[in-house]
């Protein structure tokens, strides 16, 4: 990545340079070509003033072959005035287009040259290097001149009298500037031509880099979203290159190895980690580079931060446009948490089962015990019928007692095992019929006792609930009641309530109970004080009734003013929603 | 009048029990050790009073019920089973209506002579009276 960044940064001013450069050479050539124009240009000045100057001199001698000067005036051949007639420099004018100018010793006497104020230079004198040439040296003279402050392309040759003195000369020129106004002309729109190509070229590659720039932040901007996204991804995600160097990485993947992004891109297995690992990791590359398609496989591995985790590798090779291996993408999946979530099923599921074995197991013991208390139970009251000793009559009860005992402990811990196995469906249930239901399965018990047992629920209550454990809740508390009410003592049964939750209560008149006793009794196999050494009970019968309430998703709990001043066991079950019946019977 | 009753279970202890309780109330006894033993003596011709045992192995209570009706040995009879407490009655699903009562274990020997003789009292009732 690094190599690319350095090439793409070159890349431009290289560019521009050349770019610079092409332009530079295309003016200096521009520039060598105008020069060697205007040579030319120049050169073809002079032979045009050559050709002038023979023009002149062809005129001239049309008039007379000989210059003389006679009483301040020049003269040629017998009798042409010189002296301001203009004619002969106007028609080298309209042949040659030269300014031709005859000078009678250093003074112009005809002439088309004219002034700034329009007029002819007519006296106006010759100065200058060509004066020293044509006067001083009597010979001709070619090249620039200034006249009269302005330069031209000039020719002036002597003209001499009979004796050969020099008494004067003819002048041809054309001015610099209107000569080479074509040249400049043409110079221009060269130069124009030039400079807008080489403009061109030089806004060409700037617009390249400017347009490679774009895509170069079009790229880096996808390039970030493309890591941002991989960042965001919680499983460490890494690619390599066909010789198994990291080429990419993502956060999650540094966290697990411990090392930076810089640490890591650009650098094989084999500078990362120990020989043997790195070998191992090397191996399953190639394996997967060299068959194409996905390689999936849990392991468990090291976290830098010393965790160990249940992991699954996903990996896949993807090859160039050649076809050929160009390297690898990996993703690790975290499978710790799923596979304690498996163990946990499994683990409940083992649980269930247990418990299932559990109930089967009682229904089996409780069937085994039944059995042989069922002639125990049906024989004893016979045998004592027949025994008139009160010794053996006293033996014999003490049997038929243990015998209860084992019933009851039977059914009882079938009950609870029964109960706890599995939640039951909570359908609308009539509260008072089941009460009634329970009443008369401990009508026996009451009455024993004189207990009076008075059910004041109101007979359209209905709450959610299992009318089966409704009614095992219901005796369970009776025949407490019946064992704990006072001699001929009374025992309600009421509920209170509103739409969602129904308070019911059992209040008996009887022993009571102590405050530090009120949270102990629903525990199973406690015994309060009072019924410690009463073999008749077992101490489940308010286990089974916790268990029974929590099933409803209820709350049971006693309350008691203290002992001898009466027990109260409340409970809470769920209204079946209808819930407008049940006040009625407190308004009575 | 018909005093007959059968016990079917597969306990020998408790047979003998129901044996001594219906000689003391004069009532005849069949005894049955399995649901297959029940059938044959149905075959022969039994009709009374039935306490049948739930679980009983190779053929149970209700595999029996369903034996007796299915060979229309059924009519005649009045069935009771004998249940321990919370015992499964996953089976008896159909089979209720041929049953009059459930008498749990283990009993007391009045309750089983009064529910024995009421059943009795019933069986031997004219159907023409009942309607009558």
């Amino acid at each position: 990545m690094n190599h690319l960044k350095m090439a793409t940064e070159k890349v431009p001013i290289l560019l521009l340079i050349t770019a610079v450069a092409i332009a530079f050479v295309m003016m200096v050539a521009n520039r060598l070509v105008l020069e060697q124009i205007r040579e030319e240009a120049v050169r073809q000045a002079t032979r045009q003033q050559e050709s002038s100057m023979a023009a002149f001199w062809e005129q001239a001698s049309r008039r007379g072959n000989l210059f003389h000067i006679e009483d301040g005036r020049m003269i040629l051949g017998d009798y042409y005035v010189l002296n301001g007639s203009n004619e002969i420099p106007d028609r080298i004018f309209h042949i040659t287009g030269s300014r031709a100018t005859i000078f009678m010793g250093d003074t112009r006497i005809a002439t088309n040259v004219m002034k700034a104020d329009g007029t002819r230079a007519i006296g106006t004198k010759l100065t200058g290097p060509a004066y020293d040439t044509v006067f001083r040296q009597g010979m001709r003279y070619r090249g620039s001149a200034d006249i009269l402050g302005i330069p031209y392309f000039t020719a002036y040759d002597p003209v001499r009298d009979a004796s050969g003195k020099v008494i004067g000369a003819l002048f041809v020129g054309v001015k610099q500037s209107e000569y080479l106004a074509r040249y400049k002309g043409i110079a221009l729109k060269i130069t124009a031509i030039n400079g807008t190509l080489a403009a061109i070229f030089v806004l060409f590659a700037v617009l390249l880099i400017l347009n490679r720039r774009q895509s170069e932040r079009e790229i880096r901007t996808q390039l970030l979203f493309q890591q941002h996204l991989l960042d965001t991804i919680p499983s460490p995600i890494f690619s390599k290159d066909a010789l198994g160097r990291y080429t990419l990485c993502n956060k999650a993947f540094q966290s697990y190895v411990g090392l930076t992004r810089e640490e890591l891109i650009g650098k094989s297995v084999f500078e990362l980690w120990p020989e043997e690992l790195a070998q191992r990791y090397y191996d399953m590359d190639r394996e997967i580079m060299e068959a194409t398609g996905t390689q999936i496989y849990e392991s468990q591995v090291c976290y830098a931060d010393g965790s160990l985790r249940d992991v699954m590798f996903h990996k896949a090779s993807f090859r160039d446009e050649h076809g050929t291996p160009g390297g690898l993408v990996g993703v690790i999946l975290d499978i710790t948490e799923r596979k304690a979530a498996e163990k946990e099923r499994s683990l409940m599921e083992a649980q269930r089962h247990r418990s299932r074995m559990m109930e089967s197991l009682m229904i089996q013991l409780n069937h085994d015990l039944n059995t042989p208390l069922t002639p125990l139970f049906a024989l004893l009251p016979m045998i004592r019928r027949k025994v008139e000793d009160a010794g053996v009559d006293r033996m014999l009860e003490i049997c038929q007692q243990c015998v209860n005992q084992i019933q009851g402990l039977a059914g009882k811990s079938f009950d609870l095992v029964r109960i706890s196995s599995e939640r039951p469906r909570l359908l609308p249930v009539n509260l008072a019929v089941a009460a009634d239901s329970a009443m008369g399965d401990v009508a026996e018990a009451l009455a024993e006792r004189g207990v009076i047992c008075c059910n004041a629920i109101d007979p359209e209550l209905k709450v959610l609930g299992s009318a089966e454990q409704l009614t095992l809740l219901f005796k369970n508390l009776l025949s407490n009641a019946a064992r704990y009410a006072a001699q001929n003592g009374k025992v309600v049964l009421s509920a209170t309530g509103w739409e969602d939750e129904v308070v019911v209560s059992v209040r008996d008149d009887g022993v009571g109970l102590d405050r530090e006793h009120l949270n102990l009794i629903f525990d199973e196999f406690y015994k309060a004080d009072s019924a410690r050494h009463d073999l008749t009970t077992q101490g489940l019968g308010l286990a089974i009734c916790k268990r029974i309430v929590t099933n409803h998703d209820g709350r049971i709990w006693a309350e008691s003013p203290g002992p001898g001043l009466g027990t109260t066991i409340f409970f809470t079950l769920k209204g079946d929603g209808s819930g407008d019946a049940f006040p009625a019977l407190y308004d009575i | 009048m018909n005093k007959k009753i059968m016990i079917v279970d597969d306990n020998e202890y408790v047979r003998a029990s129901v044996d001594i309780i219906c000689e003391s109330g004069r009532l005849e006894l069949t005894s049955a050790a399995s649901g297959m033993e029940c059938l044959e003596h149905l075959e022969q011709g039994f009709r009374g009073v039935i306490l049948m045992d739930i679980m009983m192995p190779e053929m149970d209570g209700w595999d029996t019920i369903r034996e007796m009706v299915g060979r229309g040995l059924y009519e005649g009879n009045i069935v009771v089973m004998l249940t321990g407490m919370g015992e499964p009655d996953s089976k008896m699903d159909g089979l209720q209506e041929y049953v009059s009562d459930y008498m749990t274990k283990p009993f007391n020997p009045d309750e089983l002579l009064d529910s024995l003789e009421y059943y009795l009292t019933l069986l031997n009732t004219p159907v023409d009276d009942h309607e009558r």
